[in-house]
């Protein structure tokens, strides 16, 4: 704390008699967040005296004041009359409504004010920031981001992280992400490694004006992520923050791929009779199998059969994996800031730490930062900047996952057991039958069972990745207005994974049995097995850069900047594993034949396997040339103009050599500065429109045949690869984007908003053909060629509904975003493709549709006969789906619409009473379909994929009156299941209205007596709630495939200034 | 003044100097290389996996010495039922790794000789020499692959009419191959061969690598499907003066579940199946029709199977492992030279060649040579051995393919699966795999025909 400030709450403590009589101390405050408010004029009457208030938003008056007139910028003034209060003052200051338009934007190169930029930006402020209190900075952008979506399709069903897209779709397969870029240079390391604690404001580039000055990378738009700084004559200030967040423990209920124990045993009877299961010594049989096999070869009666597999029929394999696998997760956060200046010393100072065990267990993760920032102005001319920011982040997994129960080549048995009636951990069948490994002993193998329960904690995956990241910067003011800049950044990222198989794990001792010798001999070394990864990044930017700002006569502005880049990132990595590795000791073994081929158990030869080993050494290097200008006339007119030449090694050498410059341009026009305007319920309002050029690197492609290198497992010797067969023409991808807006301010202001109009033409966009395979190039080869058109409309509204005490703000979003491929040369029009369309897995886009697709094929109903679906071939109705499948083409399919939403947003109301504040957000998305999963009989059979449509499915004649379900077959065809989880039966309309979050928070009142400057206590809530949704499936529209439902999590937390 | 003057001349400087060409010219991913250099393309045809491994299987499927039981034949896809069975049905989009991965071979060979041309100032060098050699031989062993496969059988009556193989002589991904006749896919074949001869080693450091012997021995095998037995008699003499070490099958041991070393001193040339024992091995039954044909002393019987396993299973793979093995080996070109002999009229040569090969293969005592026969019988007989030697070799689909052109010698299969009987027989010649449609849809051409 400030010493002089101590001194003078001491001093006031303890000769408040005295002082009283002559000063009357006071404080005055935001009325909304309660933050002291530093500065803020306050004239005294009637002598007129003018003082300002300090820090700490502490003024002191003499007694004998009249009244007050309290005044700042951006707030309401207030006058206070006698009889003022005799002990102290506090004055609550509302702000005026206008204020909150004052926002500077800051594209990473420059910063604007919002009414002299032509370009669509988005800025999120530090408080719109702070409403939840998640560990990663961008999944606080959801929802509150205008045009902002995340593509979760795919969630659950692989490991693909959630898409971001802002304004629809402008690649096919590049990645759709953003550029990210923190404190003027594009962020190359995880996200995660930024503390949204340390963040100040965020601003979103959008169109062409906005982000063209980011060039080749920009396509996809710019997230800038601009960090703390202090404040220039500042005292110093204190934040502590501190949160907990209990994460609900994941429903494993709400899947509905699963069949009763009941039913699947009845299902396995089935199989059994049919004689399906493969019966020899060793390959695995479920626990009901092998029931019936006893039952069989007369071992038990079959009263004893049956009493065995009722008990079966009893259980739930989700209750042991509930109890035993996942658990609420915590995850807690502590973040410390100091920050303030003097007269030439800025500085910024911070620290975190966060903790968060999550809902697998075992599975813990954490982070540390530590954030610095100073800028020193030693003379007038020259600011000098330094940062340095250090995190570590650390992941240590000992979980299991449960698709180790799964039996091999097949599935999680519904009735599996893992503990014994007296909780004892029983082994269930994985690789083999349980009689097969159940001597394993007696034959000289090490124990040969898997008990999942005793898996946790002997088998671990640790990952550590630190970053450092300096940043430094001269700015000298050459000339009035005229500023150069030289602007450095290094960025060191440093992973490390370890990842240890214990010798007592399965994993191994399965390796080794295997491997063991008819004589004993172990060829697969006992011990751990040991994975070792390191990864090093290091990237060094720089920039120089002019700049210059001039205002005449107050009626030109002109600012321009031009500079020059470069960049280049190396990453490097290496990974080694270590047989018969001894953790406490550090051993291993190294000693083995990889030539001869060894007998393994329980059948057939193998090699010995070779513990793996990786090198990467990769470099990007990128030139660039950019300038930008702007000038406006008398406040009301301006135009903009931006330009960037990109060169790289990533390109085409025909594109490296020539290097197309990237464009924008842009106007705006204040309406309602011109003396003309005369609307008085219309204050605000101002057009623009903006048009440029941006780019997109995809980093996968390469301009040359390349091949790589790898070992020849056969001779020995090296062999190499063909990786791709070369491409001299490869360049970035182009979209060219047309921005036009228009943002108004209704009744003083009260209703503020903006409409925006875009058109996103993507050219040369990278597109995989399919080649003959008679070329010999059996993957897809990736040129650009495709075009794609995105256009929307973002509309964004804040409306203040009641103000004063009781203050009532609403922020409404709603956003179109529509792509449309219209050029890609060849139709997909074999029947292969025509399917992939219909099972919404579609590689390849359709001429003249959106990206990604809902397509069905068409239903004719089943078989009142026997529950076989129909198909059409020839105009006849027919079973024959094999046929009917191979004839497919894209025209038999109906199209229903888009599979990611056009229409999404979100409706925010923030109310704030006496320092409550109120909020939630419901968010919204319309105009998509999903496909909803089903029963698939091949999958059943094969991998027992289950879904819980099988109870409904048809079973006999006259069912077919209520279920459209087929019935199970005698043979399974993948062709018959598709006829029907591929009709327009199984869509869905995906709309939905959800509530996302509800936060709340208390600031409480700052007076001259507390120990803290202000002090705010808040909830947070994410809520897995749907106000509506279109689909009756139960189902999550956005996340359809994924097997568990969104956690609602629960946040309380501290947050203290000094 | 001057200050700011030097400062901003630094900085045009700096703006100048920066637009170095060269900085930009580092490869992205060090991994990665042109191939431009010898080593490159040493490298690329010493790729194992795409020039000698994942040979075409269904020839395997398609004859007759194993069947897939009643109830597996349904799980398992179009195209290997109707391989298996010999019907007419379409496989329709199934990825066919037969076509796919020799046309991929043949991609390899293209691009080597494409970079072997650029660095043609180094062709009189003995590397050179033994990497072109090598690429051309790898060419012919892809095309003659897919010949066994995806078009008629070589009939001198009609092959400057059949339809061929489509390939690509040029490694450019932009060119569209076209059928061409079977005559002009034979042809390519030979003239690769003969242009490698030369250029290649007598003997290869390692048998997955081309050498005089291997060209000679795909050469003779290549005449023989056109019957022109003069011609592979010279090529198998040829090869057999590089090549001619036997195993004496009474040194290994029957009990080993692989009695065969990779590499063993028979292998001319190692090439090996796509490995389907993952696939077949729990649905394959081996054919009693096969392994009953032996006589007790015949040796092959016990290394060549494990009778132990329920269903019967193949483990004489001479590349000793669970891939079998299609390369070439020195019993083959012996079992060649055998035949050539006969059909020339050299009846006794013909027998002496044989039984010097059985020896080897027999109880050591217990062999009863052949004696003097007529030839119809003793290409009968001739046959037989070249069924009991090369079983699961990738070669007996290829002698029923050229036999359907022999009435004297051809062949009828049978099949019964869930009491239906498929029958393969001469007249009934679907003796060709039908191009994938995928190919077809991608580069327009002349399907083939099965009725």
């Amino acid at each position: 704390m400030d010493r002089n400030a101590t001194l003078i709450f001491l001093l006031w403590i303890f000769s408040n008699p005295v002082i009283s009589q002559t000063i009357l101390p006071g404080i005055v405050f935001d009325a909304d967040n309660r933050e002291p408010l530093a500065g803020v004029s306050i004239q005294i009457l009637p002598s007129g005296l003018t003082l300002v208030s300090d820090g700490k938003g502490k003024f002191n008056i003499p007694v004998a004041t009249d009244s007050l007139v309290v005044s700042s910028v951006g707030y309401l003034s207030q006058r206070l009359g006698a009889p003022l209060p005799t002990d102290r003052l506090s004055i609550a200051l509302q702000k005026t409504t206008t204020s909150l338009d004052e926002v500077v934007v800051s594209t990473g190169y420059y910063e604007v004010p919002r009414e002299r930029a032509t370009g669509s930006f988005t800025h999120i402020d530090n408080e719109l920031l702070n409403r939840g209190p998640s560990t990663d900075i961008l999944s606080r952008l959801d929802g509150i981001t205008s045009g902002f979506q995340v593509d979760r399709r795919l969630e659950g069903t692989s490991n693909i992280i959630p898409q971001m897209r802002l304004r629809g779709l402008s690649t096919l397969h590049s990645g759709t992400d953003p550029l990210i870029v923190v404190d003027n240079f594009p962020y190359e390391g995880d996200i995660n490694n930024i503390n949204p604690n340390d963040v100040e404001s965020i601003t979103v580039l959008k169109d062409a004006a906005a982000a063209s000055i980011w060039g080749a990378r920009a396509g996809n738009g710019v997230i800038v992520i601009t960090t703390k700084k202090g404040s220039l004559n500042q005292p110093i200030r204190i934040v502590i923050n501190s949160n907990v967040t209990a994460v609900e423990q994941p429903d494993l209920y709400y899947s509905p791929n699963h069949i009763p124990s009941a039913d699947f045993i009845a299902l396995e009877r089935i199989w059994f009779d049919r004689g399906l299961p493969v019966e020899n010594a060793w390959t695995p049989l479920s626990p009901a199998t092998e029931i019936f096999i006893q039952e069989r070869d007369g071992l038990i009666s079959s009263e004893d059969a049956e009493r065995q597999l009722t008990l079966l029929a009893g259980r739930d394999i989700r209750r042991d994996i509930d109890r035993y696998y996942y658990r609420t997760g915590i995850n807690q956060q502590y973040a410390l800031n100091l920050n303030g200046g003097t007269q030439n010393l800025l500085y910024y100072l911070s620290g975190g730490y966060d903790l968060n065990a999550g809902t697998s267990v075992g599975l813990q993760t954490g982070r540390i930062s530590i954030n610095s920032n100073t800028t020193y102005k030693p003379v007038d001319k020259l600011s000098i900047n330094f940062g340095m920011a250090y995190t570590e982040n650390y992941s240590d997994n000992r979980s299991v996952n449960t698709s180790g129960l799964r039996m091999a080549n097949r599935g999680i048995a519904p009735y599996l057991q893992l503990v014994d009636e007296h909780g004892g951990a029983l082994p269930i069948t994985r690789d083999y039958r349980l009689s097969y490994v159940a001597n394993a002993e007696e034959q000289g193998l090490l124990n040969w069972d898997y008990v999942p329960l005793e898996e946790f904690r002997r088998s671990y995956n640790r990952n550590t990745t630190s970053e450092l990241r300096a940043d430094g910067g001269v700015t000298y003011s050459v000339l009035k207005g005229l500023d150069m800049a030289v602007k450095y950044q290094y960025q060191h990222i440093k992973g490390a994974r370890k990842g240890l198989q214990g010798a007592d794990s399965y994993y191994v001792r399965n390796l080794v049995n295997r491997y063991t010798q008819p004589d004993g001999t172990r060829v697969f070394p006992e011990g751990g097995i040991l994975a070792l990864e390191h990864n090093n990044q290091v990237a060094h930017s720089g920039r120089t850069q002019l700049d210059y700002n001039g205002e005449w006569n107050d009626q030109h502005q002109v600012s321009a900047l031009a500079g020059a880049e470069w960049r280049q990132v190396q990453q490097q990595g290496n990974g080694s594993t270590l047989f018969g590795y001894d953790d406490d000791v550090l051993t291993y073994y190294e000693q083995y034949d990889f030539l001869e081929r060894y007998p393994i158990r329980p059948q057939g030869t193998a090699l010995m396997q070779r513990p793996s080993t990786s090198l990467s050494d990769l470099t990007d290097r990128f030139v660039s040339y950019f300038a930008n200008a702007a000038y406006t006339i008398h406040q009301t007119y301006t135009v903009s103009g931006s330009a960037r030449w990109d060169a790289s090694n990533l390109f085409g050498v025909k594109t490296n050599q020539q290097g197309v410059p990237l464009w924008s341009m842009g106007g705006s026009w204040t309406i309602s500065n011109e003396s003309s305007f005369r609307i008085s319920w219309l204050p605000y309002l101002r057009l623009r429109a903006t048009y440029g050029h941006n780019g997109n690197i995809n980093k996968s492609v390469t301009a040359f045949t390349t091949a790589r290198y790898l070992l020849d497992p056969a001779t020995g010797g090296q062999r190499a690869s063909i990786q791709s067969p070369g491409n001299p023409q490869l360049s970035w991808e182009k979209v060219k984007t047309a921005n036009v807006g228009v943002d108004f301010g209704v009744i003083g202001n009260r209703i503020r908003g903006s409409l925006e109009y875009y058109s996103k033409n993507g050219t040369d966009i990278l597109a995989d053909i399919e080649l003959p395979p008679s070329t010999g190039y059996l993957s897809n080869y990736r040129i650009n060629y495709a075009n794609i058109i995105t256009k929307g409309v973002d509309i964004e509204l804040k409306t203040i509904n009641t103000e004063g005490n009781f203050r009532w703000e609403t922020t409404l979003l709603a956003n179109y975003a529509s792509d449309r491929v219209t050029h890609f040369s060849r139709d997909p029009n074999t029947a292969a493709s025509a399917l992939s369309f219909a099972s919404g897995n579609n590689s390849t886009p359709v001429v003249g549709r959106p990206r990604y697709v809902v397509m069905s094929l068409p239903w004719y109903g089943l078989d009142p006969e026997t529950g076989d679906p129909w198909v059409m071939e020839n105009g006849a109705l027919t079973k024959n789906y094999a046929a009917f499948q191979r004839n497919l083409t894209i025209d038999s399919l109906t199209y229903h619409g888009p599979a990611v939403a056009p229409w999404f947003g979100s409706v925010r109301n923030h109310f704030v009473w006496r320092g409550f504040t109120l909020g939630f957000n419901l968010t919204w998305k319309a105009g998509f379909y999903f496909r909803r999963p089903t029963i698939m009989y091949f999958d059943l059979q094969n991998s027992w994929d289950m879904h819980v449509d099988y109870l409904e499915r048809w079973q006999q004649p006259g069912d077919e009156q209520s279920t459209q379900i087929p019935s199970y077959p005698l043979t399974a065809n993948s062709a018959r299941d598709n006829a029907y989880a591929f009709s327009h039966l199984l869509l869905e309309r995906g709309a939905f209205l959800r509530l996302q979050d509800i936060n709340f928070s208390y600031n409480v009142k700052p007076g001259p007596r507390m120990p803290f400057r202000s002090l705010r206590v808040y909830g947070y809530c994410r809520t897995p709630f749907f106000l509506w949704r279109a689909t009756r499936s139960g189902l999550d529209p956005e996340r359809p495939w994924s097997a568990l439902p969104v956690a609602g999590s629960f946040s309380f937390g501290v947050s203290m200034g000094f | 003044m001057r200050l700011r003057f030097y400062i901003i001349l630094g900085l045009a400087a700096i703006l100048a100097s920066s637009c170095h060409k060269d900085w930009l010219d580092i490869k992205r991913d060090k991994r990665q290389v042109v191939p431009a250099t010898l080593k490159d393309i040493e490298a690329l045809l010493g790729n194992s996996q795409v020039m000698t491994e994942r040979m075409p299987y269904l020839g395997e499927l398609a004859s007759g010495d194993f069947y897939l039981d009643d109830i597996r034949i349904q799980i398992l896809d179009d195209l290997i039922r109707s391989t298996h069975l010999w019907t007419n049905e379409s496989y329709g989009n199934l990825r066919v790794l037969d076509w796919n991965n020799r046309h991929e071979q043949i991609f390899y060979a293209n691009t080597a000789l494409a970079a072997l041309d650029r660095l043609s100032e180094q062709s009189s060098t003995e590397l050179w020499q033994h990497l072109h050699g090598s690429a051309l031989f790898y060419r012919a062993w892809g095309v003659y692959q897919l010949a066994q496969l995806f078009c008629k059988p070589y009939d001198p009556l009609s092959a400057h009419a059949d339809p061929g193989i489509p390939f690509l002589l040029e490694a450019d991904v932009n060119l569209r191959a076209q059928r061409g006749t079977v005559q002009q896919t034979y042809d390519r074949i030979l003239s690769d061969l003969r242009e490698s001869i030369p250029a290649l080693p007598d003997k290869a450091s390692i048998p997955t690598k081309p050498s005089k012997a291997a060209a000679y021995g795909l050469l003779a095998r290549t005449y023989l499907l056109m019957a022109n037995y003069q011609e592979a008699l010279l090529s198998l003499n040829k090869a057999l003066a590089i090549q001619h070490e036997l195993i004496d099958y009474n040194t290994l041991d029957t009990l080993s579940i692989s009695p065969f070393e990779r590499f063993n001193k028979e292998v001319v040339f190692r090439s090996t199946m796509t490995e389907t024992s993952s696939l077949m091995q729990p649905y394959f039954h081996l054919h009693a029709d096969l392994f009953q044909i032996y006589s007790v002393h015949d040796l092959r019987n016990k290394l060549y199977f494990d009778l132990d396993v329920p269903q019967g299973w193949f483990k004489g793979s001479y590349d000793g492992g669970a891939a079998f093995f299609c390369g070439i080996a020195t019993d083959e070109l012996y079992l060649m030279k055998a035949e050539c002999l006969a059909r020339n009229g050299q009846i006794d040569e013909s027998i002496s060649t044989l039984n010097y090969l059985l020896r080897h293969r027999y109880k050591s005592g217990y062999h009863s040579p052949y004696d003097s026969m007529p030839l119809s019988d003793l290409v009968n007989s001739i046959i037989d051995e070249r069924r009991k030697s090369l079983c699961f070799r990738g070669l007996r689909w290829t002698d029923l393919r050229r036999l359907s052109l022999e009435p004297a010698h051809s062949i009828t299969l049978l099949r019964e699966i869930n009491g239906q009987t498929f029958e393969l027989s001469p007249q009934f010649p679907n003796y060709v795999i039908y191009i994938p449609d995928v190919e077809i849809q991608l580069n327009p051409m002349e399907q083939n025909i099965r009725y």
